[in-house]
């Protein structure tokens, strides 16, 4: 059974989330104990690596759901490898995990056979399921967007909600790819941090 | 959580390229390898498609609006966006309302000679030329237009009356010129069995 923190995803907040090498150590500490009884390493683990795997899954599957799904596979996987000592490299657990994750999105772009058996095997004993993120705050979004000029505005909805590349949204907004890629950098890094509470000109 | 400081930090413009598939041409396995390794970075990959997903919602719920293009118009339709739109070309006369399900109302403004200019604003006027709003570096639609989307709600909420629509061209100088200048006529949205106006 996988320890309970993996249930609840419940990190304190205020922990820094572990640094690479601090990955390292708890993929070793995992491999060298018992099976299961590195529970509070195995939850540490998961919640480190679970949001970069999502991440990954978002990337290349565009799916929420399959991304979760495929977190919760590859995490799965890899503490399993880890207890039963098959990880030769536990010191580079981080691409291991990367490896797992690109097999995995391969397998699943290819008709997901290897999901559903994993999904069988597993799901029913572990039940884990990694919380979601914290939820958006649209609202917040939406006055960040405020901020931003009309035509900065339309380059990022049109990136993300019409989902036109650089090249389509140049050729409508009559710019050059080269400055749509720029104006859609600058609005994202400042989205980034009037969403972090960086910017304090935006109205709470 | 607070991730730890990363040593080389992958720069946010690379990490956006990464995201959108908009890297030049090569193999992403460098960055893919170091976002595994490191939280900071995956933080800001994590940012940029947590602003991604924020925006697809606010789409999907239907609170965009403003300067949008057609492809945002577009995909708004395909969702089921009830859109009213007028169009004019520079001097014209736009007789307009809103109806019951309309979610926009967009006004398509035709004007000479955008295509090389660098920043319009758009100005709302009332009837006697008070200034109500003014919008600034809209987007222009194929160097030939500007697109304007007002909520059908806010639309709905209006009396019976005239406005004005100025584009200036604003020069990186600061100067300004007149673009194109439209007149509203607007009539006042009466709910009813039937919307009180059919679609231009």
């Amino acid at each position: 059974m996988l320890p309970s923190g993996l249930m609840t995803g419940s990190a304190k907040p205020d922990l820094p989330e572990p640094a690479g090498d601090v990955v390292a150590s708890l993929a070793r500490t995992i491999a060298a104990a018992p099976p299961g009884s590195a529970a509070d390493e195995e939850a540490r683990l998961y919640r480190a690596l679970a949001p970069r795997v999502r991440l990954y899954g978002l990337k290349h599957l565009r799916d929420g759901a399959r991304a979760d799904d495929l977190a919760q596979q590859v995490l799965l996987t890899t503490l399993e490898r880890l207890r039963a000592g098959e990880i030769r490299e536990p010191d580079r657990i981080a691409s291991f995990v990367l490896g797992t994750s690109r097999a995995m999105v391969i397998d699943l772009l290819r008709g997901e056979r290897r999901r559903r058996d994993l999904v069988e095997r597993f799901i029913p004993t572990f039940a884990v399921t990694e919380a979601p993120g914290e939820p958006l705050d649209l609202d917040r979004l939406g006055q960040c967007l405020e901020r931003l000029s009309e035509r900065a505005r339309a380059v990022v909805t049109m990136t993300f909600y019409a989902e036109r590349d650089a090249a389509e949204i140049a050729a409508e907004l009559t710019l050059s790819p080269g400055n749509v890629r720029v104006m859609r950098h600058r609005a994202l890094a400042q989205l980034r941090l009037c969403m972090e509470g960086a910017d304090e000109e935006v109205p709470s | 959580m607070r991730p730890q400081r990363c040593r080389r930090p992958i720069p946010f413009d690379a990490l956006v390229d990464y995201w959108l598939d908009d890297r030049p041409a090569g193999d992403p396995s460098d960055i893919e390898e170091h976002l595994f390794g490191c939280a900071e970075c995956a933080a800001g990959l994590e940012a940029i498609a947590a602003v991604g997903e924020a925006v697809r919602r606010l789409g999907q719920e239907g609170r965009l609006h403003g300067g949008l293009g057609p492809s945002l118009l577009e995909r708004l339709e395909r969702e089921g966006r009830v859109i009213r739109r007028y169009r004019a070309a520079a001097g014209g006369h736009i007789h307009c309302t809103a109806g019951a399900n309309d979610h926009l109302v967009v006004l398509e403004l035709a004007a000479e000679d955008l295509a090389d200019v660098e920043r319009v604003d758009l100005l709302h006027l009332a009837a006697d030329g008070t200034l109500l709003q003014r919008v600034r570096q809209l987007p222009v639609i194929g160097g030939r237009e500007v697109v304007w989307a007002s909520p059908g709600d806010l639309i709905r909420s209006l009396p019976t009356c005239d406005m004005a629509v100025r584009l200036l061209a604003v020069e990186p100088q600061g100067g300004e010129r007149l673009v194109g200048e439209y007149t509203l006529h607007h009539t006042a949205y009466r709910p009813g069995p039937e919307s009180p106006a059919s679609s231009p």
